[in-house]
């Protein structure tokens, strides 16, 4: 992170340019205005007229410049970019407001746009919501900046839906405190977090650049933290905008540590480990289980291990089990399970009913039961599981996985293999009758749901196909060659890559900051356009990649249905043929790339 | 005398447990109102609103009604007393109504291609056959 003195000695001439430019464009606004409206006829029109140009350039008011207004060469606001750039947020939600001036301006100038990036929302909601879409997709969470009170308001909306869904956004809002002028002052409150308090996780509002950093950390660790929730950081607009009185004072952290999410008692996993493992039929319900693709992976380990129907019920908003496999359901209308595990599900209540009928057991495995609600709560009524855990599902999974295999018995397996396949029987009864009942209506208007859906679908598979990356790379043809020769052509792309990075005089490091001299973009979607204009290699192989599968691999439609082909004549052997190729080094990549893989490789296994 | 009775006692019961099984698995009787399908017609779409769940069609929403599995009236006494959180119940609605709806309902023939002439559901036929190895 640069450091103050070296960030004024090179803003004081952008500022200044800003400055003078603004002037300059104001002024020549308001002679286009004289000019426009000395030149249009003054003849009377209907009221039914639509506006001309020369009609919206009159209504225009332009910005009063003030030529002697003073200029803060290091506004806070650069020292709560620095802080932000450290949670490394690609992107931030943003409708304009004169309670954030401050920091919208350093994101533009002093962070070049980029770490966040500015996208302009027309409503604060829709930047709420996008954030919180966004930390599903993405694994990591979006940032907003909205106005005093009326953003907040506004936004209110999305934030509760991330705190119902238990995604973390991290939500800023601009503060002034000592508001002049009758627009500013209803935007100003005592309290500003109390606005969204009861459906946040946390919300803090520094009173100094020194504690910035901390609340900004805290709040950003807290929020990411099972049970996860959107944070509130109230950021005060005087300090956004008032000089660093003294830089030496300021620390900006160099490093983030992100704590560990709870596990369960191992104590209490053990036991919970020796009633499924003896347990005639147990059953697995899903709630919000995968935060991360893991969470799918492990859920998918357990039912294969327990040979136990998936439950994921109809909350629908958390996909935590293919639908496609064997195990996905609840093993059909006969299967009675006698022992139940929850795994962040924050309602049991029905299965408790039936186990207590039935005299089976339940287990809950939830972080729900370290989440603090005061006013609004979404957690049924209080439920008599005979097993409740406080831990993290996906973080506690792991452990109960191994201990299940450590108690099981050696024809344990063979026992469990019978029901799965009992359990798989009744899934392909379900999913025939439901393939049958889409035939019906399929040419109706307006389109029916399932063809929607299988439209949809099939699209989707499409794109997945055509841009599915292996090993990080874009899929490409494979070819019988040995291991050695394969780690060869890596060693040669690599040199290869750096050959072509120095000749375009690019720093060898790929993660080196860029250079000070380096143009300033401008903000917003310009900002975007200019960058991909200019900045992006136009080499043909890349234009190829982007648009076109690699030649030998092309897209087939016949009775085996859509698939990826490679050449005219397949010799893969079937299992190689029938999913996509994955590395085993690939599972430690990027999890945008894990997310693409797990479809195919769920769709590989079965019981 | 008393092997004559039982013999005539079983006979009895044989001809009656007959005439109950021919009476359970016979064909259903016909309707006890006749409906007329043309006014069924604006009542399955405007009256009632059957087409926001049922579909326009009858059968490209939830839950399908064709082909139409009731009798007439099964389907007259469900609809006055479903007994399915998911469907309302009609006890103010004529047999008169239903009847009609009922005819109309039959009137409208089945929209179901192969899966085999439908791309997208051979598609998935095939991803789920590769899935759940079959």
């Amino acid at each position: 992170v640069a450091t103050h003195d070296d960030e004024s000695t090179r803003s004081v001439g952008r500022r200044n340019f800003l400055k003078g430019a603004a002037a300059g464009a104001a002024s020549a606004l308001a002679t286009g205005a004289a000019v426009a409206q000395q030149t249009t006829p003054a003849a009377s029109r209907s009221n039914a007229t639509r506006p001309t140009e020369s009609d919206a350039r009159a209504d225009f008011v332009p910005p009063e410049p003030n030529p002697g207004a003073p200029l803060i060469e290091t506004p806070g606001s650069d020292h709560m970019l620095d802080v932000l750039k450290l949670l490394n947020f690609d992107y931030v939600a943003v409708n304009p407001g004169s309670a954030f001036e401050g920091i919208h301006e350093s994101i533009i100038n002093h962070g070049g746009n980029r770490k966040p990036e500015i996208l302009t929302v027309l409503h604060e909601e829709a930047g709420a919501a996008m954030a919180h879409g966004y930390a599903k997709a993405a694994g990591k969470p979006m940032m907003t900046l909205m106005h005093g009170t009326v953003g907040l308001l506004h936004a209110s909306m999305g934030l509760f839906q991330a705190w119902a869904d238990r995604v973390p956004v991290f939500a800023t809002v601009g503060h002034t405190k000592n508001p002049t002028g009758t627009v500013n002052r209803p935007h100003s409150a005592q309290d500003m977090g109390s606005i969204v308090r009861d459906f946040v996780k946390m919300d803090e509002e520094p009173s100094d650049l020194e504690h910035f950093a901390e609340s900004a950390l805290r709040l950003y660790t807290v929020g990411r933290t099972p049970p996860m929730g959107p944070t509130l950081l109230t950021i005060s607009a005087e300090l956004q905008e008032s000089a660093i009185p003294d830089a030496s004072k300021l620390r900006v952290p160099t490093s983030l540590t992100m704590p560990s999410p709870p596990q369960g008692d191992g104590n209490a996993v053990r036991e919970a480990a020796r009633w499924l493992a003896g347990a005639e039929r147990p059953l697995i319900r899903l709630g919000k289980l995968g935060r991360t693709s893991a969470g799918w992976d492990l859920a998918i380990e357990l039912a294969e291990l327990l040979q136990a129907p998936v439950d994921v019920g109809t909350y629908g908003s958390w996909q935590d089990f293919p639908s496609w496999h064997a195990l996905y359901g609840s093993g059909g209308p006969d299967y009675k399970p006698d022992v139940v595990l929850g795994l962040e599900l924050n309602d049991l209540s029905a299965s408790v009913r039936a186990m207590r009928g039935s005299g089976g057991k339940t287990i809950s495995i939830c972080s729900e039961y370290l989440f603090q609600g005061h006013n609004i709560h979404d957690f049924a009524g209080y439920q008599e599981v005979d097993l409740a855990i406080a831990g993290d599902g996906e973080t506690t999974l792991p452990q109960l996985i191994e201990e299940i295999r450590r108690v099981s018995g050696k024809d344990m397996p063979r026992l469990r293999q019978a029901r799965g396949a009992q359990i798989s029987t009744a899934h392909k009864t379900i999913r025939d009758r439901e393939l049958d009942t889409a035939r019906y209506g399929w040419n109706a208007n307006p389109v029916s749901v399932p063809r929607m859906i299988a439209e949809l679908a099939r699209q989707v598979l499409r794109h997945r196909l055509r841009h599915a990356r292996v090993g990080g790379r874009r899929a490409r043809a494979p070819r019988a060659r040995p291991a050695a020769d394969r780690d060869r052509r890596g060693r040669r792309f690599q040199l290869r890559r750096r050959r072509r990075a120095l000749d375009r005089g690019a720093p060898q490091d790929s993660v080196a900051p860029r250079d000070p001299q380096q143009s300033r973009l401008s903000c917003g979607s310009h900002a975007r356009a200019a960058r991909r204009e200019s900045a992006r290699p136009r080499h043909r192989s890349d234009r190829h990649r982007q648009r076109h599968p690699r030649s030998g691999t092309r897209l087939r439609d016949d009775r085996e249905g859509l698939r990826r082909v490679f050449g005219r004549a397949d010799q893969r052997p079937e299992h190689a043929r029938t999913r996509l190729r994955t590395r085993p080094r690939a599972r430690s990549r990027g999890r945008a790339g894990a997310r693409r893989r797990r479809f195919p490789a769920a769709l590989s296994r079965s019981p | 005398m008393r092997k004559a009775t039982t013999r005539i006692v079983l006979a009895v019961l044989t001809v009656a447990g007959a005439a109950v099984i021919r009476g359970l698995y016979a064909q259903p009787a016909p309707p006890s109102i006749a409906g007329d399908a043309q006014r069924g017609a604006p009542l399955f779409s405007d009256k009632y609103n059957c087409y926001a769940c049922h579909g326009f069609d009858a059968q490209s929403g939830e839950r399908r009604l064709v082909p139409m599995n009731y009798t007439q009236d099964g389907f007259i006494t469900f609809v006055q007393n479903s007994p399915l959180p998911q469907m309302p119940r009609y006890p103010d609605a004529s047999a008169q109504d239903l009847a009609d709806i009922y005819a109309y309902i039959r009137t409208i023939p089945a929209d179901a291609p192969a899966i085999d002439d439908v791309p997208e559901l051979r598609d998935i036929r095939a991803r789920q056959r590769q899935a759940l190895g079959r």
